[in-house]
């Protein structure tokens, strides 16, 4: 009998645990999200003129992360060299650098931020960021070390994109209805699988943050992203990518209503996903001018 | 006093210590072993029968295909060691049209037995049951090597059940492939009075990496709404089987089952490969009676989207990635017109059902019986498309009048829906193959053996004839001619009536074999070890060299 005991119970332990075998499925686009309410695609003739090149700028970080402060200063340093050709995002995934002080006003760790950093591949610390999501010669991984940004960015700004991105928005305010419209332009042929990611991000919002030894009660952080308008890793484009093709989403969402519009961008951009992650162009706007 | 004479019993004792130190150095030291292989192939351009359009054929001109393994054990150390450097230059081994160039460590291995617990590091070949959840082996014929780079421990637990457990990604050429395998399999082995029990138990889980993952979602991320699905990153797969022997009776059974994952759609009626969403299960069973003079066997397999791969996802090679091998129930023949038409495994719906019996009323004359039926399980009661995918019915008779002549006549009847095992042509092929094959040995050394086969098939290629004539003189040498002659072609795939010549010479001296011939041969299904794949028309010069030490 003391031997059954121990069988049903290790069973149990077993059992118990079964539920934990269930995996954490990849990112996919069933085609069933609910944000979309038009999905349309044409061949334009002429062929549009490449856009500037945008540099997309996602940065990992957390309120915890000392150095963290460092890399959003660089980050606002690039913004002021390139006006209006960083499109950056922050994210803060999941872990220790992440947890929100007793007296924090937000809690910025989001599950769909850690499944990114798992995505494009961690490198152990923060601040780390992906410039255009590419993985660049000599270097072992796509996100890097903040001393190496800046000559990254000025590498980057000089390409001529393949894709040119528009993005046009409306917003009710009397149901916080956001509407967005993301077009994509290829001005040139690709043959490389391509994603398009839309997410909102929110900037000047204070809240707490270590700053070398110091916890900075009142620091602001920006371009915080809030959620992802299409999948974490983008929603595939299935269309042929031949140079004049547009593909045009439409998206609907409702805000949150503790999200400050006034404050909020849209974020859009277009990159590969299958040899390479690298992204060809980034846009974003206000979501209210 | 007698003078002894020291001198023989010196000499006999100087040679004892000789070859005891040989021995005992031998036992100390260990033993080296090992072989080599090595296969030229000189493309002769042929545009009549096909072989053409294709790189060796129209430029490469000449490939090799070279092993070279040696082999160390030491039995007092329980140890095993083995390396085989793999050449392939213009190779068409892997894929038949496009040839491949690479030199490399085709396989390395350390084996440590430490009293019953055996480790194994390097690449392993092994299997579970009878593969059917999982097999790793060379065939070098088809250019498979699906070898496990890892680690594997056995556990012998007083002879009577072996536990065994292993981790490793599967080789691919001189690389691997990303996804991991894991396994686990314990065997027992029971005697209970004349009853002699061998059950096992196996559990192989497959963890897919995340670019395969990624090449998955973008397949799936084509596909209409209704057909997309979260594709898993692990499946698992479990058997359960048992061989049980009373007297003349042996019964094998094995039942397997596989969680859900993308797996390739049901190809039978889709032609486009997609991917669903899909566990799998496949059951086995054979039972075996013999006795003294006849022997019988019945197999039964049916299959249920059993795919186990790597990943679903497109591979350079027909056979990269697999993990498993399900047992074929068809007959695999050996004479050349009665194995043209041959069904291997299918993996996604197949319910198949064999016979064989064998007599032998005295040492001058053997029977054998064999039919074999393949269809798919959706009876046409279900599944008003439903057709036999297989079906074949072999008889012959082996007689032996004297003790210089050997003669066999039989006849072949075989259906096969060449829609399903090659996704071409007429669903349905009927061959009616009679054969004969005639030898006299003129001395124990000399002897000569003929074959004549006739195929009469109007589907395919048409009506066949077969001819070969071989002299051999024992040892050494081994001379042949052979013919294969499309004689009454159908002019839907053949308007030619074309002749597949082939000479052949062949000399061995102890364990080194050279072979030299020259071949024409038809494009077609070509089957080793009951795993098939379509190869194109070949013709040219063979140059082969074999050598065991």
């Amino acid at each position: 009998m003391k031997n059954i005991g121990w069988y049903v119970i290790i069973a149990a332990a077993i059992f118990s645990n079964l539920t934990a075998c269930k995996e954490v499925g990849p990112d996919i686009n069933l085609g069933n999200n609910q944000n979309v309410v038009a999905d349309t695609t044409y061949v334009e003739s002429p062929v549009a003129t490449p856009q500037q090149k945008n540099v997309v700028v996602e940065e990992f970080t957390g309120v915890k992360c000392p150095n963290c402060p460092q890399g959003h200063q660089i980050i606002a340093g690039l913004k002021t060299q390139y006006p209006e050709r960083i499109v950056s995002v922050s994210f803060h995934p999941i872990n220790s650098l992440g947890i929100k002080y007793p007296f924090s006003v937000y809690d910025f760790r989001s599950p769909d931020a850690q499944s990114l950093f798992d995505y494009i591949g961690q490198i152990g610390q923060e601040p780390a960021a992906g410039i255009d999501r590419k993985l660049y010669s000599g270097e072992a991984a796509i996100l890097l070390d903040k001393s190496k940004w800046a000559n990254y960015v000025s590498q980057q700004i000089t390409q001529t994109p393949p894709v040119n991105i528009l993005l046009t928005k409306s917003y009710d305010t009397s149901n916080h209805e956001l509407t967005i419209v993301a077009e994509v332009h290829y001005t040139q042929s690709i043959t490389e699988e391509n994603k398009l990611t839309v997410l909102l991000t929110e900037s000047n919002m204070v809240s707490a943050q270590l700053n070398g030894s110091v916890v900075d009660t009142f620091y602001v952080h920006n371009d915080v992203m809030r959620t992802f308008i299409t999948g974490v890793q983008g929603d595939a484009i299935t269309s042929t990518r031949e140079a004049g093709r547009v593909i045009r989403r439409v998206y609907k969402t409702i805000l949150d209503a503790a999200w400050k519009p006034e404050n909020m961008h849209i974020v859009a951009y277009v990159n590969e996903y299958q040899n390479s992650k690298a992204a060809y162009q980034g846009a974003e706007v206000k979501v209210i001018d | 006093m007698p003078q002894i004479n020291f001198k023989p019993i010196l000499k006999h004792c100087l040679l004892a210590l000789l070859v005891a130190l040989y021995t005992g150095a031998n036992a100390q030291w260990g033993y080296f072993s090992g072989s080599f292989q090595s296969n030229t192939n000189f493309f002769i351009r042929d545009p009549k029968i096909g072989a053409a359009n294709l790189p060796h054929y129209d430029n490469l001109k000449v490939g090799n295909d070279s092993w070279f393994n040696l082999n160390y054990n030491n039995e007092k150390f329980g140890l095993d060691l083995g390396v085989r450097l793999d050449l392939y230059y213009n190779s068409i081994l892997r894929v038949p049209t496009t040839p491949y160039t690479g030199v490399g460590l085709g396989n390395f291995f350390i084996k440590k037995k430490v009293k019953d617990l055996t480790i194994t590091g390097g690449y392993i070949y092994d299997q579970i049951g009878t593969g059917i959840i999982y097999r790793t082996y060379e065939e070098r014929a088809l250019g498979i090597d699906n070898a496990l780079l890892g680690a594997r421990v056995e556990y012998n637990v007083k002879d009577m059940v072996r536990l065994k457990a292993f981790a490793g990604v599967q080789k691919l050429k001189f690389s691997i492939q990303k996804p991991i395998i894991l396994g686990f399999n314990a065997d027992g082995n029971f005697n209970v009075k004349k009853v002699i029990i061998q059950p096992g138990i196996g559990v192989v889980n497959r963890s897919m990496d995340q670019a395969s993952v990624a090449q998955v979602v973008s397949t799936i991320e084509t596909y209409d709404t209704a057909g997309r699905f979260v594709p898993k990153y692990n499946t698992y797969a479990f058997t359960l089987y048992n061989t049980l022997t009373i007297g003349n009776f042996s019964w094998y059974a094995e039942g397997a089952y596989k969680t859900s994952e993308a797996i390739k759609k049901d190809q039978i009626r889709d032609a486009k490969d997609s991917l669903i969403n899909s566990a799998g299960n496949c059951v086995y069973t054979t039972l075996n009676y013999s006795k003294k003079g006849i022997g019988m066997t019945l197999q039964f397999k049916r299959t249920e989207n059993f795919y186990l791969h790597t990943s679903p996802n497109a591979t350079e090679a027909l056979f990269d990635g697999m993990l498993n091998f399900l047992p074929p129930v068809s007959r695999q023949n050996s004479l050349r017109l009665p194995s043209r038409y041959f069904a291997p495994s299918l993996e996604n719906r197949e319910l198949s059902f064999g016979a064989e019996i064998t007599y032998s009323p005295n040492r001058k004359m053997y029977f054998t019986a064999q039919g074999s039926y393949v269809r798919d399980f959706l009876m046409k009661k279900y599944n008003p498309t439903d057709t036999t995918f297989f079906a074949e019915g072999y008889i012959s008779g082996l007689f032996k009048p004297t003790s210089k002549i050997e003669l066999e006549v039989g006849f072949q009847f075989a259906r096969y829906n060449k829609f399903i095992y090659r996704k071409e042509g007429s669903p349905e092929v009927n061959a009616y193959t009679p054969f004969a094959e005639f030898t006299y040995k003129f001395s124990h050394k000399m002897s000569i053996r003929a074959e004549v086969q006739y195929q009469h098939v109007k589907e395919d290629y048409g009506q066949w004839i077969y001819g070969l004539l071989e002299f051999n003189v024992a040892p050494h040498w081994s001379v042949a001619a052979s013919d294969m002659w499309n004689f009454k072609p159908n002019p839907d795939v053949n308007p030619n009536a074309n002749h597949y010549y082939s000479v052949f010479l062949g000399f061995t001296q102890g364990p080194h074999r050279f072979t030299l011939s020259y071949v024409k041969q038809v494009e077609g299904i070509v089957c080793t070890g009951g795993v098939c794949r379509l190869e194109p028309a070949f013709s040219g010069v063979k140059l082969g060299i074999n050598s065991t030490f």
